[in-house]
């Protein structure tokens, strides 16, 4: 530990406490899986624009109806955002911003960087729905809920893309991306289909 | 830092749980700087901004983490007061350069008790409190939380709280009448310049003491 950082016996024994208050317990052992799990919620968090929304709103113990009246938007509307099923327009989010007095601050790098990837993540996460997955979840519902979370947005480029590589989407959307097999076919595709958004 | 209560009953992960206890430290040490940050809203979502940031940059670099070094909670606290030392500089620079600077520092609120404590003053009742109650005093005089807040984190009703800190202050007492004695026999406590604070008046057994109406004040600042 730095010089700087030097705490006396009692201060260092608290600290100790503090561990086994907060986390249950400080065996080294022990602590490498906590560290893991918290890295993997931290992760989680900075995977989307909304899970993101959604950690700051539970950090300051607000629900979303609070959140949304805050902010003066619909309830829906934030619900949206947070299940990324919508984005915030840049408007929407400079005025977040700066409600929430986060202009400046670690979180809106954080947000700025979520937001210009939401388009990005809202595709990836389409390539993800299985055909066979829906199929078992009952396909219509499953399907209309995957093409809905893109918004409409991707939506005309997905169709646009689709009608120049000769697929009807989105009636066999799900068929197409259930194709995509590995990482890098989807990776290409959404490279594709985002190359089109201007 | 109101509704600290319902966070800890909607998210209980360790990874909620760490950035609050980082967070009520940073924001009970650097009080005096919340004029930097405008008012208290602006300066509550600083604090939260920083423990955020600490913890994140603290996990992204776990690898370096070295658990016989130190206490995971206490890194975690670490880097983030990096980061708020950080953005102080920088707010401070900027209200030179504005020349406002004359607002500047209140002096830190002081605790007596977590003075003496944190001081290695009293470091002898580590070895005969209970885990608990030393649970109990790291959440209260290390980080700053009310009672009621230390009962949400130890998943315990807020008398037990305040009977936990009541036994461990009652034990501190007596360590430290026992130190006294030992290394000035003759010398009455009320004759040090700072006496060691008293158990909350109505749970003493003695509430005027031998430091009379002096420590009996002393004694309900520290416990409020």
């Amino acid at each position: 530990m730095d010089e700087e950082n030097k705490v006396s016996k009692t201060e260092r024994e608290l600290w100790s406490a503090l561990d086994r208050a907060v986390f249950g317990r400080n065996s080294p052992d022990l602590l490498k899986g906590t560290i893991e799990a918290m890295k993997s919620q931290l992760d989680r968090e900075r995977s989307s624009l909304g899970r993101y929304l959604e950690s700051l709103r539970r950090q300051l113990e607000l629900s979303p109806e609070e959140m949304a009246l805050r902010i003066g938007v619909k309830l829906s509307v934030w619900k949206d955002w947070e299940s990324d099923f919508g984005t915030p327009s840049r408007e929407e989010m400079e005025s977040l911003l700066r409600t929430m007095r986060w202009e400046g601050r670690y979180f809106e790098r954080i947000l700025w960087k979520l937001w210009d990837d939401a388009k990005r993540f809202r595709l990836k996460r389409l390539t993800t729905f299985r055909s066979e997955f829906l199929a078992a979840r009952g396909v219509s519902s499953e399907a209309g809920i995957a093409w809905q979370s893109v918004g409409p947005e991707i939506q005309k480029k997905i169709v646009a893309w689709g009608h120049a590589h000769g697929h009807a989407f989105p009636v066999h959307l799900t068929e197409f991306l259930a194709s995509l097999e590995t990482d890098e076919e989807k990776e290409a595709w959404i490279e594709d289909v985002l190359g089109s958004i201007p | 830092m109101e509704g600290v209560l319902r966070m800890l009953l909607i998210s209980d992960t360790d990874l909620h749980k760490a950035r609050r206890v980082v967070m009520h430290r940073l924001h009970h040490e650097n009080k005096r700087w919340s004029f930097l940050f405008g008012g208290q809203e602006d300066f509550y979502q600083w604090v939260m901004s920083v423990a955020n940031e600490g913890v994140a940059i603290a996990l992204d670099d776990s690898e370096n983490f070295d658990p016989t070094r130190g206490d995971l909670i206490h890194w975690f606290y670490l880097k983030a007061r990096k980061v708020a030392f950080r953005e102080i500089r920088q707010e401070m620079r900027f209200r030179k350069s504005q020349k406002s600077v004359a607002e500047a520092t209140l002096p830190p609120e002081e605790d007596v008790f977590a003075h003496f404590l944190l001081s290695d003053e009293l470091v002898d009742i580590l070895t005969e409190i209970t885990e608990e109650q030393k649970q109990a005093l790291a959440l209260v005089y290390l980080i700053g939380f009310n009672h009621a807040q230390a009962a949400q984190i130890l998943k315990k009703q807020r008398n037990a709280i305040d009977a936990l800190i009541f036994r461990a202050k009652k034990k501190s007492r007596e360590v430290y009448c026992r130190k006294m004695a030992g290394s000035v026999p003759s010398r009455p406590l009320s004759t040090t310049k700072r006496g060691l604070p008293q158990p909350r008046s109505s749970l003493s057994s003695d509430p005027e003491g031998p430091n009379g109406r002096e420590t009996q004040q002393l004694g309900e600042a520290i416990d409020g």
